[in-house]
């Protein structure tokens, strides 16, 4: 046994905890929408948390009086990948083009969710594989072998 | 070490560009002057490549925004990837009224008060960067 762990009783330790070590940090998921599209961004939040994964959500992970860009520097800095959800209400967002430049200024993974909209709606993601809403359930088991990839590295 | 600073803007306000970033290499950085117009359509490796080595480079980025390119997808696209990178991001605004609420989250500077800037930047291009302090050194 690690002797800088302390003893613990069987079964209290949790699931994805190595044996040694430090646990592992979450596959954390940043997921860019429009206000109007709140309900669907929440849908998506609880598919990617029954994955193992925890998304950044603005509105679970912003608080009233937090500085917004301050707060979402650090959502992107925690994630591994990111989501954009594009619709008709986000194609216009300044918002959303600042945080897919932002995405890959720090050369992390970007996965277009198509609402409504072709996949050449927002040019910056042109070249980026879009993934259709009707077809999210392909996304969700990509993103699971992703999520348990990573945690058969890391332990 | 050089203090770097990136300026990008639309094509069509590429004189002004060059203008700021005479006055830039006058306050002691050196300047890279950026454009959409190589950013047209799909974005190419290479064009990632070469923006994000500059971004990279850069200690402070400069976007130049009027009416006409606030809301330029390469613009925005270019502020949320050098504020990732955690660098100094300065929109200069030049003949813009209201300010959009994205916009605002920056130290935003308009064109008039532009020689207050280049005060700051004269006086940060001075400063040592990337060094260890002399004391440290030994």
């Amino acid at each position: 046994m690690n002797p800088g762990l302390p003893e613990l009783s069987p079964g209290s330790r949790e699931e994805h905890l190595p044996i040694h070590g430090e646990p592992v940090p979450p596959y954390v998921v940043f997921i860019s929408h429009a206000a109007r599209d709140s309900w669907i961004a929440g849908v998506l939040a609880e598919k990617i948390s029954a994955l193992g994964a925890e998304p950044w959500l603005d509105v679970k992970d912003l608080e009233g009086g937090d500085v917004v860009v301050e707060k979402i520097l650090k959502g992107l800095d925690a994630c591994h990948e990111a989501v954009v959800l594009i619709s008709p209400h986000s194609v216009e967002s300044q918002w959303m083009v600042f945080e897919i430049g932002a995405v890959w200024g720090q050369h992390k993974r970007v996965t277009p969710i198509l609402n409504n909209m072709s996949a050449d709606a927002i040019v910056p993601l042109r070249g980026v594989k879009a993934v259709d809403l009707n077809s999210v359930g392909q996304f969700l088991t990509e993103l699971g072998r992703r999520v348990r990839q990573r945690l058969a590295t890391e332990e | 070490m050089a203090y770097h600073v990136f300026v990008s803007s639309m094509s069509n306000e590429r004189d002004l560009a060059e203008d700021l970033a005479q006055r830039i290499r006058k306050a002691g950085a050196e300047v890279v002057v950026w454009s959409d117009t190589v950013l047209r359509g799909a974005r190419g490796e290479w064009v990632d490549l070469a923006l994000r080595r500059e971004l990279r480079k850069a200690d402070e980025v400069i976007l130049i925004l009027t009416e006409r390119s606030l809301d330029s997808p390469d613009l925005l696209f270019e502020l949320g990837a050098a504020f990732s990178l955690h660098k100094r991001v300065i929109p200069l605004l030049v003949g813009v009224g209201e300010v959009p609420s994205l916009i605002r989250q920056f130290p935003y500077v308009r064109y008039n008060d532009l020689h207050a800037y280049l005060s700051g930047l004269e006086h940060r291009a001075k400063l040592p960067v990337d060094g260890p302090p002399i004391a440290a050194a030994y």
